[in-house]
């Protein structure tokens, strides 16, 4: 099987579909930050494959402020994930309910 | 995309680069500060306050100075034209008064100044790459050095537990937003092959492939949900009241309204690229989420209790409105910023207002700002009592005021674009916006305040700081100003498009 720039989209659709559905039904925000950086990896999944197969040399350096991009995400969040710990001692959503709606 | 950095005019970049420039260099001198400087000296409040205030005021007039002469040009990936300048001024106007308001907040919270102001300085830089980008790249870095810096905001100027969980949804939800962003980049960059807005906006009628054309789609889809997310339209609204609720006051008016105005006129842009010619599904798409974005915001509004999360509505009810300017938009590119532009800072201007007064009386009780407990406040505190009406009022759009030439001149450039039932519905939001405004302003000024229950009223002893009268007076005499004689306003915006 010739593997094309299609086969790179549909991984890269269904990885940023997890990762949404992550997002969306889980209750621990570890994994909810971790399901974001899926998302924002197959993003970047995504522009590499354009790079790769649509002849774009930019895509390789456009891949380089993605990559900063999610690094720094995760910095962020981990952070606040400790102080919501430290407050709450607990990391599920259950546990934090105090805003609503 | 990187052929542009070849050969542009580094010293003519920097020099229009510079009232940016300024606020990045008053937040890393405040960053050395903080590493060099002991314990006690971290308790000072004058000096990183003198240096916040002196970048802001000089970043201000450097933009001021420049404005008549910038080239409407683009150099390397930002562009420099007037629209850009004006934009900058809102939200250094509107950054300056979040620091005034901010005194007596950051003296009780745990937050050192240095911190604190370094984080909003850096948010403001973020906020004008976001204003001036020409490039979508630029446009992403941009919104992640503003976004980290509100994220970090959020959870350290807390006021109870409530700011923090406001800062971890904001976050949560800010990721999202960037993972739709992005995917939408890459579905725009690897379909038309840049990411250069006014590129995008030259070829993508051109495309003729139907593939590269559902991709094309797909991104613009995508980047319209990350757009969403980051200016709260309706189906991706759910942080917004929380956030604007559990963060403490002044972070909320700099979430508010600078934030809100950067995020807008970056959209304005894009849309502006994006729906370069007309297109009959931008239109529906566009038409649906005004729509829908005034009437559930306005629903959401009457049912609350809480001051601050009403106005969260409130401007959830406003992006309604100036997403009004965009489904025809292609139309009418000049008349489409003008009224942006006016509506942003009359928009600006009365949150500003309506948010420093409420700094003042949350700064005596701990708390939700209950509409109940605003009950007798007229008698008390005259003055603070009609400013605020005149600030609701304002948003409500009342003719003496500046909000309702900005809606007036909104409606009258959708309707002269054909959107003419939109116009109705947003008719329609305004009417029942008039309840929920005319709320508070009624408690104050006719109930007693025996009748709220079990809890203390407000505002008995707050000292209003010096600071914070300013902001008031200032912002009160905007609202009157430029809505008695809106023609200045309106000339100086039309001389900068």
């Amino acid at each position: 099987m010739i593997i094309t720039l299609q086969h790179y989209l549909v991984l890269s659709v269904i990885l940023f579909a997890i990762g949404a559905i992550g997002v969306i039904s889980r209750r621990n925000i570890f994994i909810i930050l971790m399901s974001i950086e899926l998302m924002l990896a197959s993003a970047a999944l995504a522009v590499l494959s354009f790079s790769r197969w649509n002849l774009l040399p930019d895509g390789k350096a456009l891949v380089f402020f993605v990559m900063a991009v999610i690094a720094v995400e995760a910095a962020i969040g981990l952070a606040i994930i400790i102080v919501v710990h430290r407050r709450k001692k607990s990391v599920l959503t259950d546990d934090l309910g105090l805003l609503r709606g | 995309m990187f052929e542009i950095l070849k050969d542009f005019d580094w010293m003519l970049f920097l020099q229009y680069l510079s009232p940016m420039l300024v606020l990045l260099v008053a937040a890393a001198v405040l960053m050395v500060k903080s590493i060099l400087s002991s314990d006690e000296d971290e308790l000072g409040f004058e000096v990183p306050f003198a240096i916040t205030i002196a970048g802001l005021i000089a970043s201000f007039f450097a933009a001021w100075y420049f404005w008549p002469k910038v080239p409407n040009a683009m150099i390397a990936t930002l562009y420099f034209d007037r629209a850009v300048f004006i934009g900058w001024m809102i939200v250094v106007m509107a950054t300056l008064s979040v620091v005034l308001i901010s005194i007596d907040t950051i003296r009780e919270s745990k937050v050192t100044y240095d911190g604190y102001f370094t984080l909003v300085l850096m948010s403001a830089f973020g906020m004008g790459i976001i204003i001036a980008a020409a490039n979508l790249i630029t446009l992403l870095i941009g919104l992640e050095i503003m976004s980290i810096s509100l994220y970090a905001l959020v959870v350290s100027v807390r006021r109870s537990d409530i700011s923090v969980e406001a800062g971890l949804k904001y976050f949560l939800m800010g990721g999202f937003a960037l993972a739709f962003f992005l995917m939408g980049l890459a579905f725009i960059f690897g379909s038309i092959g840049t990411c250069d807005l006014s590129l995008i906006a030259q070829r993508a009628p051109e495309i003729s492939d139907v593939g590269a054309r559902a991709f094309y789609m797909f991104g613009i889809a995508m980047l319209l949900i990350g757009f969403g997310f980051k200016i709260a339209i309706v189906p991706f609204h759910a942080w917004a009241p929380d956030t604007y609720d559990g963060s403490s006051t002044p972070v909320t008016t700099l979430l508010i309204t600078a934030a809100k105005v950067a995020v807008m006129i970056a959209f304005m842009r894009f849309a502006l690229a994006a729906a370069g010619t007309f297109d009959i599904n931008w239109y529906y798409v566009m038409w649906g989420l005004s729509a829908i974005t005034m009437l559930y915001a306005s629903l959401a509004a009457i049912r609350q209790y809480n001051l601050k999360r009403m106005l969260a509505y409130s401007s959830i009810v406003h992006t309604g409105f100036m997403l009004l300017l965009f489904p025809s938009a292609a139309l009418d590119h000049a008349g489409v910023v003008k009224a942006m532009l006016f509506y942003l800072i009359s928009y600006v201007v009365m949150n500003i207002g309506a948010f420093a007064v409420i700094s003042t009386l949350v700064a005596d009780s701990s708390g939700e700002v209950e509409i109940n407990r605003l009950a007798g406040l007229a008698k008390r505190r005259p003055l603070l009592a009609a400013a605020l009406s005149l600030f609701l009022l304002s948003l409500a759009g009342f003719p003496p005021t500046i909000g309702f030439f900005a809606k007036y001149y909104l409606f009258l450039t959708a309707i002269k674009n054909g959107d003419v039932a939109l116009v109705v519905v947003a008719i329609v939001a305004s009417a029942i916006s008039i309840y929920y405004y005319l709320k508070p302003v009624v408690v104050m000024y006719f109930r007693d305040e025996t009748e709220v229950g079990g809890k203390a009223p407000f505002a008995n002893s707050a000292v209003l700081h010096p600071a914070v009268v300013a902001v008031l007076v200032l912002s009160a005499m905007a609202v009157v100003f430029f809505g008695v004689f809106p023609n200045n306003l309106i000339e100086l915006i039309r001389a900068s498009i």
